[in-house]
């Protein structure tokens, strides 16, 4: 049996008492994420620490490993799939005292930042240069950057600069041992040979705790202006962003919402949308001003020729406005509009493009069947990161959480959404982190591979207390 | 007691289910406590487990409830006013006899055995306001109200005021007994000291006849226009003016002459007058109409200002943290290359003034009624 008294002890002095705790009122805060998950069970953590440096970060890492206690690491918490949750309890690492932009090279065009830097920060210090950053969450405000490359989720500007994986070029990582690594350099092709990036970025921190990111960043777009478009189905939505591909055009937003979806992303701004429309796509372009008219209209061209209908001015900008959130529109964000007689949580598996309408009519069908009838949460389908042609598709589901058999019926559901990706040639998708959410079915689909996995998972971590118990690891 | 807080479970709920994080990022009580508890989505978690039964309200409960300045940016954030919630949370603790940490309680007893905030002598109080040739008075258009902080911390501040609604002939009187407002005793949570002000503020005005009531401290103006009659179950019997509402009023009749001033200067909104009245634009007008006055704004103003840490008991409790978040208002200040930080609030002056000598910031801190009073020919 752990001394956990002790393991607080030892924290303190590496952390300072004000930055480690063990009191209840504290440790709740850290035992639920966006999922449904840290309703269902209990993954509170037994202590909290808050490093302030990376030597620091090492030493906790050393003492885990000492008194082998999991560590689960965490940044803004936003996270949406259960995947920094204290499956096994012991100690949560809060990363968000590492919050330091260390340089921006505007000649190499990169920016080099602490893990526990908000994506907000990141992207002004970046502006602040005259260079743009371009992964850009919702959640910017209070995610930070470990917690994206973790996890990665979905930014706004993906269809033109791609996933954050994209932005990396370098990283530094803590192992389960307390040896320190970095990985990469600031030219675009420091990887001498297998990407070993790779093995940290989505990983969710069962590899090792990223504690410094050197990212791409980019000249800055004189403008950026956008068009939204109403359709009929996700057929014809995606008809036209193929076309648009075809013809050229390269825009950095492209967001496509089902109405329920959209209903409830205007919840706040209040903007009325018009009847008949069943899908409706958000395309963004940046760069020159004749760059990005002509952009819009051949978008625009291609658009009405799939049947779309261009929609108001005043629609896209409140769906814009609703997306964009950082420090001067953080009042105008839905994400932080809750609702309070449902929790939302996601379906995030990645079917083939061909068969995304397919799927959406399977999970409305499916709703129908669980009884799910009066719900406002819909489809939303991404851009990025190869333009304009959508690359995944996932499903909000509102669980009435005060209910134990509405969170039962909850898990069964996802069970036969995942199931019926599976079937469809899809895959568990990375696009909101797989977290508890989407583990179960990791070994099924991976087969033989899994082996291999795991013995990665033993090689580098084989104390195992790095994220124990999530990710489909025991 | 406890089921008072239940008409907030839902949003509780609601709130730690999205997990948005966008009040912690801005919040001054956790820029500097740290831990994910002290920002309003850790309370509101807290709360969320109280009405479970998971967390009994304590002293450590308590110590992260109370560290809170009140200053509502998390509302801005926020879909719901998780401010009101905190603030109930307070008033709980505060019945259910949860001792807050001892420099909060003292506001609350402080309050109950003095009569203000301050421990203060309340006879030197009144005798302060009877030395003032307005409170001879038996009718005005106006009933000034003085707030503690101006009497017994800030008087220099009350010189000024005087100074200028006397040159621009305002016709005003002075109550000639001091009376707290109650805002000190009513952000640390003791609602029953809060109505006692209340009930002795309202029969003074109602003995004095006095219906138009002239406040310039912003925590009076938020008490009298906005939770005397949460406190008092009862609409306002009188109507409150802001002293810099009735500037910007006196500047546009041209009833003050006013001698040029070269500076910039930035203006910090007190969150008591900016986020929780609305009163973005009046001071802004009085500065700007001071010839050869560059306005300059701070990175976060308006609805979006930080706050200056002092509010909700937080300096009295957490004195350092409380400076330490002053002096970060002050470096923003700093980085606009203002020479005059100017503010509209007795309690973010000396706040603000504590965070620049706590960093050596040569920049000058004044109310925008001691900058003008100076100018007033």
């Amino acid at each position: 049996m752990t001394d956990l008294s002790l393991v607080e002890k030892m924290l303190i002095e590496i952390a300072g008492d004000r930055h480690v705790s063990s009191e209840l009122c504290d440790r709740l805060v850290y035992s639920k994420d966006y999922s449904i998950e840290g309703i269902a069970d209990d993954y509170t953590p037994d202590i909290i620490v808050k490093p302030g440096t990376s030597d620091e970060v090492v030493e906790v890492v050393k003492i885990a490993n000492q008194m082998n206690v999991p560590i689960y690491t965490w940044g803004g918490g936003t996270s949406m799939s259960g995947n920094p949750l204290a499956v096994a309890h012991g100690i949560v690492l809060d990363m968000k005292r590492l919050n330091r932009v260390l340089e921006v090279d505007t000649d190499n065009l990169t920016i080099t930042a602490q893990a526990g830097t908000t994506i907000e920060a990141i992207y002004n210090a970046a502006l602040d240069k005259g260079v743009f950053f371009a992964h850009h969450p919702e959640s910017s405000l209070s995610s930070t950057i470990g917690g994206a490359l973790s996890c990665m989720g979905i930014s706004i500007y993906g269809a033109k600069y791609g996933y954050v994986y994209d932005q990396v070029l370098a990283l530094e990582v803590i192992m389960s041992d307390g040896q320190r690594i970095r990985i990469g350099g600031k030219s675009y092709l420091s990887l001498p040979t297998h990407n070993l990036l790779n093995l940290f970025l989505g990983a969710e921190g069962t590899f090792g705790i990223i504690t410094e990111a050197t990212l791409k960043v980019y000249p800055k777009p004189p403008m950026r202006d956008r068009v939204s478009f109403g359709f009929s189905n996700i057929t014809t939505a995606i008809e036209a962003c193929k076309s648009a591909h075809a013809s050229g055009c390269w825009p950095e937003t492209v967001f496509m919402f089902d109405r329920r979806s959209l209903v409830q992303y205007m919840e706040r701004a209040k903007t009325p949308i018009p009847d008949k429309i069943s899908m409706a796509v958000l395309f963004g372009a940046s760069g020159s001003a004749e760059m990005v008219d002509t952009t819009l209209k051949v978008i625009t061209k291609c658009s009405e020729k799939q049947g779309g209908n261009r929609l108001p001015s005043d629609l896209t900008q409140s769906w814009w406005n609703s997306i964009n959130i950082g420090k001067d529109t953080f009042d105008q964000s839905n994400f932080a509009l809750s609702h309070t007689e449902y929790e939302p949580d996601l379906v995030d598996a990645c079917v083939p493009l061909s068969k995304f309408q397919e799927f959406s009519d399977f999970c409305d069908e499916l709703k129908r069947e669980f009884g799910w009838v009066d719900i406002d949460f819909g489809a939303f389908v991404v851009g990025g990161p190869r333009g304009p042609i959508p690359f995944c598709i996932y499903f909000s589901v509102p669980v009435d959480t005060r209910r134990k058999s509405e969170i039962d019926k909850w898990f069964q559901f996802k069970e036969r959404m995942y199931r019926r990706a599976l079937e469809m040639g899809g895959s568990l998708s990375n696009a909101n982190g797989l977290g508890l959410r989407s583990s179960p079915w990791v070994q099924d689909q991976l087969g033989s591979a899994w082996n291999l996995l795991k013995d990665l998972k033993s090689l580098l971590d084989p104390k195992n207390i790095l994220n124990r118990g999530n990710r489909g690891f025991s | 007691m406890i089921d008072r807080l239940e008409k907030y479970e839902d949003w509780a709920r609601a709130c730690m289910h999205v997990r948005c994080g966008f009040c912690r990022e801005n919040c001054p009580a956790y820029s500097q406590m740290q831990l994910d508890s002290y920002a309003a989505k850790g309370k509101m978690t807290i709360l969320y487990h109280l009405l479970r039964g998971r967390l009994q309200l304590d002293e450590t409960i308590a110590e992260r409830v109370f560290a809170c300045t009140s200053c509502g940016l998390c509302d801005v954030a926020c879909g719901y006013n998780q401010s009101e919630a905190i603030h109930e949370m307070k008033a709980v603790l505060c019945k259910q006899g949860v001792a807050p940490p001892e420099g909060y309680r003292k506001i609350s007893t402080s309050t109950r055995e003095s009569g203000n905030p301050y421990s203060a002598n309340s006879a030197e109080g009144d005798t302060v306001l009877q030395s003032l040739s307005e409170s001879k008075l038996s009718s005005a258009d106006y009933t000034l109200f003085l707030g503690c902080t101006q009497i017994y911390r800030e008087s220099e501040e009350i010189d000024s005021l005087l100074k200028i609604l006397r040159a621009a002939g305002v016709s005003f009187r002075i109550p000639n007994e001091q009376i707290c407002c109650g805002s000190p005793a009513y952000r640390v949570g003791d609602e029953f000291q809060a109505f006692e002000q209340a009930k002795r503020i309202t029969t003074l005005f109602e003995s004095m006849q006095s219906d138009k009531i002239l406040v310039s401290c912003a925590g009076c103006y938020r008490m009298f226009s906005n939770d005397f009659k949460l406190l008092m179950n009862d609409e306002s019997r009188f109507k409150t003016t802001h002293t810099i509402e009735l500037l910007q009023e006196l500047i546009k009749q041209k009833r003050l002459k006013i001698s040029p001033l070269n500076a910039t200067i930035t203006y910090h909104d007190p969150c008591h007058l900016g986020r929780h009245s609305g009163l973005y634009d009046a001071p802004r007008q009085v500065l700007s109409s001071i010839p050869g006055v560059r306005l300059v704004e701070m990175e976060w103003n308006r609805k979006f200002a930080k706050c200056c840490g002092a509010g909700g008991g937080f300096r009295a409790g957490k004195v350092e943290d409380s400076i330490a978040i002053a002096a970060n208002r002050v470096q923003e200040a700093k980085a606009t290359e203002a020479s005059i930080l100017a503010t509209a609030c007795p309690f973010c002056l000396r706040n603000l003034r504590d965070g620049a000598a706590s960093i050596d910031s040569k920049i000058k801190i004044e109310s925008v009624e001691s900058i003008l009073a100076k100018l007033v020919l």
